[in-house]
């Protein structure tokens, strides 16, 4: 054991440098796994004990006033239903005001929120003031409410800041006093959120907004504790017990809500993650030229150790403790490193994700994850250090060199006017092997970088459109929306002929309702004209009052397809419609269908259309600015707003997380390219030590040299961009497809826009040959004198 | 009167050695003349390879002054050393330096493509000419790593006076090289030499000095002694139909002058006097 001992440290002392490089990768591959993993893993358990702790249960519906005539009987009728279905062990009621929120923060809004009360004992949430502080007896004050953590983004507001709830002309100016915890709808994702209000403000608020505040009554029910149910499975064993959903007008599960809760992180944790995985193999391709190039240099010594009767057993395992120990090392020096950076993850995450995680380092699984990592470290040395065993010591003692013979049918003849060019290509192509690990880490950086760049070229594009191809089935370019459905009739004649005057134009109009589809409430959109369903990719729309369209999800959720038959309910009735297309879209996390109105009023008899809004499609969009600032200047005065189909994305948390990522990826890619060319070039300047001071004899200056040297790194990172472009192309869309299936988004259409591709070219390029110049400075030192024997 | 094209003045260096100074050139004035070929000889440590190197601006002196074209190139900028290095000066050394990965064509054609005054044509061609004059057509697009010693070294010279240099160093050019292959180094520095070259070359070997028609001999970093020859392309036998033909050569693609051809009593007497001078030298 001594022996290895004195190995170890001495291959440690003769190549410091490989040892501190391997370290720094493992450190970085640690600080990045332990901040990822911990940041998932605490989420998780943190939204799950958060559920808990609220009460809420494993479903929940929400019965609005509104669709019954006596609410009261109704609400009593449908907890009884509850209560006898063999699958729930207890149901539980919490009276809520739904209203809408009309102006935050200077903006129109119209999403609806829920108001409860804050001191409800049906139910509690984690309540923080504004530095985040939990506060055990919160007081609010009249006109006080205290909103989800996820406002912050939402809406840019802060502690102290007010807005306006309510609808029409009846609204109430409430002021922020707190921000909570919603574990079940309180990430950025969501667009309905509940807030939290005294008893006083709901009173008064349904005083005063009268009907513009619906009584709504949240049924929750809890799962009998021995059921083995999961989430879908209990919810369909209830519908079909109790038909409730079809009662509600909302009706989610404790998975669903943890699916949209979860979202954002599992996203980028997966880019991540992804990443980092890309990370080891470049770590452990590092690591293996290492290797290489150690067992080269030291080929005397293990001459030596051979010829005095060490093993080759022996010398491989020295090798690998000595890597394997300094991997261990940098993991272990990686771990605290990564909680101020789970603490910071957290902190930006907070307003979005909309829970409050805590910050600590999951040791258990970032350990798992460790051991992995060693685990296919070491099964990779050992084949690389396989070579040793053929080491015999005389041929160590010669150093095993050989001469250099190389053909190539790459080579081309040396270029006059492309001297420089021309000399580092054969260079490069004379001694390709050296240059292979960094083709390989370009090519792997090069996907992620290519991805990367789209899905932000993608975000950027028109005006952030991708969101609502992203989340809706329709497209359009702009929308008129009425304060009640008789003004906008009354005026949607004028509107129309006066956007004709600008442009043609397709108007539709569709609404979103959640119907029972095989026992589960889904969401489904209905639409008057179901040509305008722009995101079909798969058969056709839903033509006729017996067809629908599909979610790719959806469809893969239920393992249905084209052709297949479904039964949809409302109420009490259910009608059969065949599946015709599948569409794009993540809206309710890509669990929705769609089915034209005729289809839907063949399941509702009596169904009545008061649209409120109304879609526009132009045929030339060049003048919508002023077609929707004319609507908003003469139809104003009748509550009639007109709006672009717009989204800011400049702020939008999605895509500065993508932003974000994209930087943690190019300074990540700009840290293992400097340590590649570190490792690469140094096994080089020795070789061509000599061909340096025979150029600089023919009178190549440094300056030269050094850009032929710099060139040469170029030239293989190309080639490696161009191996990684081609990987991007073929396996790309499935990455993105595979990422964005955890937005609901089954298929998308990921094709590569051509800045997309060559940006990471170009980027590589010049981060190599910037990074090779600065390296070769070592050539600078070479004096012609090396080609002299003393 | 012969034109100086060089001129070492007080050329010194020398190196600190655990505390010590060594000396290894002390105030050395030597002048190169055109068309000179001129050899320095000495025993091993003597300091003429140091010389060489000073007086060629591949290393800095010490102290001293080397002026080439009335300019001390003792102190100019890398850049301007690697011009000097690339249009006015040709170096050839003890060891086999080509670059591996360029055949012995592009290591020759690679100075030459530097000279932007000259189209590439008419470095092909002068290239051509220096391989067809030192029997490496055959071998001019194999790798260093395929050819014999011989042939690279004289695809060295090709290399260095690709760009008609004014002066052509060489450090112990057949040293690493058998007596065959040495022979035809030297008749091809010879061939040179009589089209003009001016050769500066260190060497302690004999067969190589008599190529000289100036030789210095050098001690403890001076120079002790100097002795003019005739020039060796003016012994009988040598000059050949004016393109160094070999007369009644074996091998007809030759264009390498040879030994054997020289007349050999003068070749004894030139080997004589060599010898005696050195004896006066100590050597």
């Amino acid at each position: 054991m001594r022996d290895m001992n004195l190995i170890i440290k001495g291959n440690i002392r003769k190549n410091k440098a490989a040892y501190i490089t391997v370290f720094i990768l493992m450190f970085i591959v640690s600080v990045c796994f332990v901040t990822v993993l911990s940041v998932v893993n605490n989420t998780k358990k943190h939204n799950l004990k958060a559920m808990e702790k609220t009460g809420l249960g494993d479903m929940l519906i929400w019965c609005n006033e509104y669709n019954f005539e006596n609410f009261e009987e109704a609400k009593t009728k449908l907890k009884n239903k509850l209560t006898d279905c063999d699958a729930i062990s207890e149901t539980k009621a919490i009276e809520v005001i739904e209203t809408l929120i009309i102006d935050i923060n200077g903006k129109d809004y119209g999403n609806t929120v829920f108001l409860i009360d804050y001191k409800s004992k049906d139910v509690s949430y984690e309540i923080y003031d504004k530095d985040d502080n939990l506060v055990t007896e919160p007081q609010l004050d009249k006109g006080e409410i205290i909103v989800p953590i996820s406002f912050k983004v939402l809406f840019d507001v802060n502690i102290g800041d007010t807005f306006t709830i309510g609808r029409g002309d009846d609204t109430y100016d409430v002021k922020i006093a707190y921000f909570f915890e919603d574990p079940y709808m309180g990430t950025y994702l969501m667009g309905i959120k509940t807030l939290l209000i005294s008893d006083y403000d709901i009173a008064y608020i349904k005083e005063k907004l009268g009907e513009h505040a619906y009584a709504n009554s949240v049924l929750y029910s809890l799962k009998k504790s021995d059921s083995k149910m999961n989430d879908i499975e209990f919810e369909k064993c209830v519908n079909k017990d109790t038909n409730i959903s079809a009662y509600g007008w909302i009706s989610i599960t404790k998975k669903q809500c943890n699916t949209y809760m979860m979202m954002i992180v599992n996203i980028f944790s997966g880019i991540l993650i992804g990443f980092i995985i890309l990370l080891v193999v470049i770590a452990i391709i590092v690591l293996g030229h290492n290797i290489s190039n150690s067992i080269e240099k030291d080929y005397v010594n293990y001459g030596i150790y051979k010829a005095v009767g060490l093993t080759n057993g022996k010398l491989k395992l020295s090798i690998m403790c000595g890597y394997i120990l300094t991997c261990i090392l940098g993991f272990i020096a990686g771990t605290p490193v990564a909680i101020p950076i789970i603490k910071l993850v957290n902190k930006i995450l907070r307003p979005v994700g909309g829970t409050y995680v805590e910050a600590d380092a999951d040791i258990g699984v970032s350990l798992l994850a460790m051991l992995l990592i060693l685990v296919l470290v070491g099964i990779y040395i050992m084949i690389k250090v396989a070579r040793i065993s053929r080491v015999t010591p005389v041929m160590a003692l010669n150093e095993g060199r050989a001469d250099v013979h190389f053909s190539s049918v790459l080579r081309l003849p040396i270029s006059k006017k492309l001297l420089n060019t021309s000399l580092a290509y054969r260079q490069l192509i004379s001694r390709k092997k050296q240059y292979i690990s960094a083709v390989i880490i370009t090519a792997l950086l090069v996907v992620f970088m290519v991805l990367i760049n789209q899905t932000l070229s993608w975000m950027s594009d028109g005006d952030g459109k991708w969101m609502s191809e992203l989340f809706d089935p329709v497209s359009y370019d702009m929308t008129v929306t009425g304060d009640n459905y008789i003004d906008l009739e009354a005026h949607r004649g004028e509107i129309d002929r006066l956007i004709e005057e600008y442009s043609g134009y397709t108007r539709f109009h569709a609404q979103n309702k959640y119907l029972l589809l095989e026992d589960a409430k889904i969401s489904c959109l209905l639409i008057d004209n179901p040509e305008a369903i722009s995101n079909i990719t798969k058969g056709r729309t839903c033509l006729y009052d017996n067809e629908v369209v599909f979610t790719y999800y959806l469809a893969n959720e239920l393992g249905v397809g084209i052709g297949d038959t479904v039964t949809i309910g409302e109420y009490d009735e259910k009608e059969e419609y065949i599946i015709t297309g599948l569409v794009t879209g993540g809206n309710d996390a890509g669990k929705s269908f769609m089915m034209s109105c005729k289809g839907y009023e063949k399941l509702v008899k009596d169904a009545s259309w008061n649209w409120i809004l109304d879609y526009y499609s132009l045929d030339d969009t060049k003048a919508i600015d002023e077609i929707v600032d004319l609507i908003n200047e003469k139809y104003g005065k009748y509550n009639i707003k007109a709006y672009k189909e717009y989204y800011d994305m400049s702020n939008d948390p999605i895509t500065m997380a993508i932003d974000g990522i994209s930087v943690v990826i190019y300074v990540l890619s700009a840290i293992f390219i400097i340590i590649t060319v570190v490792l690469v070039s140094g096994k080089m300047y020795e070789r061509e030590k000599k061909d340096y001071g025979i150029l600089k004899a023919c009178g190549f200056d440094a300056g030269k040299l050094r850009s032929q040297f710099a060139l040469r790194f170029m030239f293989a990172s190309v080639v490696g961009s161009l191996f990684g472009i081609v990987l991007a192309l073929i396996f790309g869309e499935d990455i993105m497809s595979m990422i964005f299936r955890m937005f609901g988004v089954m298929h998308i259409d990921f094709s590569f826009g051509l800045p997309a591709l060559i940006i990471p070219v170009g980027v590589m390029a010049l981060m190599f040959y910037t990074f090779a110049y600065l390296v070769s400075r070592k050539i600078k030192k070479v004096e012609t004198r090396v080609l002299v024997v003393e | 009167m012969k034109k100086t094209i060089l001129e070492a003045k007080n050329l010194c260096k020398s190196f600190a050695n655990e505390g010590n100074q060594v000396h290894i050139l002390n105030n050395i004035d030597l002048k190169l003349y055109e068309g000179d070929f001129t050899v320095v000889m000495g025993a091993s440590g003597s300091g003429k390879s140091t010389l060489l190197y000073n007086i060629s601006g591949m290393d800095k002196p010490s102290d001293g002054s080397v002026l080439f074209d009335g300019e001390d190139i003792t102190g100019l900028s890398e850049k301007r050393l690697a011009k000097l290095r690339a249009f006015s000066f040709g170096f050839v050394f003890q060891q086999i330096h080509l670059v591996n990965n360029l055949t012995l064509m592009e290591n020759t054609l690679v100075p030459g493509y530097m000279d932007k005054d000259k189209t590439k044509q008419q470095v092909r061609e002068r290239a051509d000419i220096l391989f067809e004059k030192m029997s490496l057509t055959e071998a001019k697009d194999r790798l260093p790593s395929q050819v014999s010693g011989g042939e690279a070294q004289r695809a060295a010279i090709a290399r260095a006076v690709i760009n008609e240099p004014a002066i052509l160093f060489a450090d112990e050019p057949t040293g690493a090289l058998n007596r065959s292959n040495t022979g035809k180094v030297l008749d091809l520095m010879s061939m040179l030499n009589k089209e003009g070259q001016s050769i500066l070359m260190v060497t302690h070997d004999i067969k190589a000095a008599l190529r000289a028609n100036r030789l210095i001999y050098i001690e403890d970093g001076k120079i002790c002694g100097e002795m003019e020859l005739k020039p060796y392309f003016e012994l009988t036998g040598f000059d050949i139909d004016g393109r160094f033909k070999a007369k009644d050569s074996d091998d007809k693609n030759s264009y390498l002058i040879r030994e054997k051809d020289i007349n050999k009593d003068e070749l004894k007497d030139r080997e004589a006097q060599v010898n005696a001078w050195l004896s006066s030298m100590n050597w």
